[in-house]
């Protein structure tokens, strides 16, 4: 059976999912209305920029619901890459915390986030679920 | 699975810690074949300027000098670009027989049976198939490379006209931006392609073509795993740049010894390590093929 935490992390995932299939959409709307204005010859580009962002947050939406799936399944391949992308996430937030302020408070909420996410996928009764 | 990989690797590293060898030679031989090259740049386009900084002149005209720097490197675009492909083929043949010698002496670690002069002698005969295969990459990477180098050339030369109008920055930071990116994606999917090709050149002894065959089947066949490995090698080089961010703060003399610390680091634990990992992966996934 699959516990409680997987599925809301799973589902948070597709939460996420969506979150970037939206902004993609975003990009890819707003793309096609960039009036040349002071741009000028620039417009087209800064048009294509936009297409490319939409194409980045299609392939970060996918990513995640490759994830989120695994997770959902229960599979060891999708523990994996969640943790390392969890312990990625702490790594990255450590970077954050010489900056001070703002930068700072990130970093501190990141690491605790990513290392509660981390504590709970690493019990016994979860990793038993994804058979690691 | 992935526990007994990554237990081996640690394990190997730390019973047979010569395994850095091969990696501390190689950055220091590349920084070397670095400085010959930039020390032959500038003694071919200004000879004069190592005796500009050190006579202290370069301080009291800082921008005449720099300008006649820019306009020199104009004038020899070609010649830098020569030199520019004389350091591709050296890095290339230099990488190549470190990274044979250290794929090998990985392999022998963990077998328990380290030896860097044997691990050499391996790594001598394979030398040839693995130039061959790195070479391939770095025309691919370079190729890739040749519409930024023309539209740096442009920037270079249009530089006055380009910093007046905003138009034509918005226009030249994006193409840049957008090749840099685009660059950045196909060496990233040739690295992910290529991922067991150098193992199977060194470790089983196959021709570049063959190596390059079994290589593409082995990652194949084990994508979810070859994923997980590359995110893995990738927390780990992360991790290796801590101490630069944590010394960082402290200023200049901080920042140069953040980044020393974080280089040792990564040449005598991160990357055989790391590369350990690879080779008992590679070893593991081609059993079954």
């Amino acid at each position: 059976m699959r516990p409680l935490g997987v599925t809301i992390l799973a589902i948070l995932g597709f939460i996420g999912v969506i979150g970037c299939f939206a902004v993609a959409g975003i990009f890819a709307v707003f793309g096609q209305y960039i009036p040349p204005g002071e741009l000028g010859e620039a417009a087209p580009l800064v048009s294509l920029l936009m297409t490319v962002g939409s194409f980045v947050f299609v392939v970060i939406g996918l990513v995640n619901l490759v994830i989120a799936y695994g997770l959902w399944k229960g599979a060891s391949w999708a523990w994996w890459i969640y943790l390392i992308l969890l312990a990625l996430g702490i790594v990255s937030s450590l970077f954050m915390l010489p900056q001070g302020g703002v930068g700072m408070t990130q970093g501190i909420i990141g690491i605790i986030i990513n290392g509660i996410i981390i504590y709970y996928i690493t019990r016994p009764h979860v990793k038993e679920y994804f058979g690691v | 699975m992935k526990w007994e990989v990554i237990r081996a690797g640690w394990e190997a590293w730390r019973r047979h810690p010569v395994t850095a060898v091969p990696f501390v030679l190689q950055g220091l031989s590349v920084i070397a074949v670095l400085l010959l090259i930039f020390l032959g740049v500038v003694y071919a386009i200004m000879p004069e300027l190592p005796g500009v900084i050190l006579s202290g002149k370069i301080s009291k005209k800082p921008e005449e000098i720099i300008g006649e720097v820019f306009s020199r490197i104009a004038e020899n675009i070609e010649l830098i670009s020569l030199l520019f492909i004389l350091w591709l083929m050296l890095v290339t043949a230099v990488t190549t027989l470190f990274k044979a010698w250290w794929i090998k002496l990985c392999d022998n670690a963990l077998e328990c049976v380290a030896n860097l002069q044997l691990a050499f002698q391996h790594a001598k005969s394979r030398f040839f198939p693995l130039f061959v295969y790195e070479l391939i990459f770095a025309i691919i990477t370079a190729v890739a490379f040749y519409p930024i180098i023309n539209l740096a050339v442009e920037i270079f030369e249009n530089l006055e006209t380009i910093s007046k109008e905003t138009e034509m920055i918005v226009y030249y930071g994006i193409s840049f931006l957008l090749w840099t990116v685009l660059l950045a994606i196909l060496v990233a999917t040739l690295s992910f392609l290529f991922t067991f090709v150098p193992y199977a050149i060194v470790i089983d002894g196959e021709r570049t073509i063959s190596g390059i065959k079994k290589g593409i089947k082995v990652l194949r066949r084990n994508i979810a795993d070859t994923v997980i490995m590359w995110l893995l090698v990738g927390l780990a080089n992360m991790a290796v740049q801590i101490p630069y961010y944590v010394l960082k703060p402290l200023g200049v003399w901080g920042t140069i010894t953040g980044s020393i610390v974080a280089v040792i680091i990564g040449w005598v634990v991160a990357m055989p390590i790391t590369t350990c990992w690879w080779v008992e992966l590679y070893k593991w996934k081609s059993k079954t093929i």
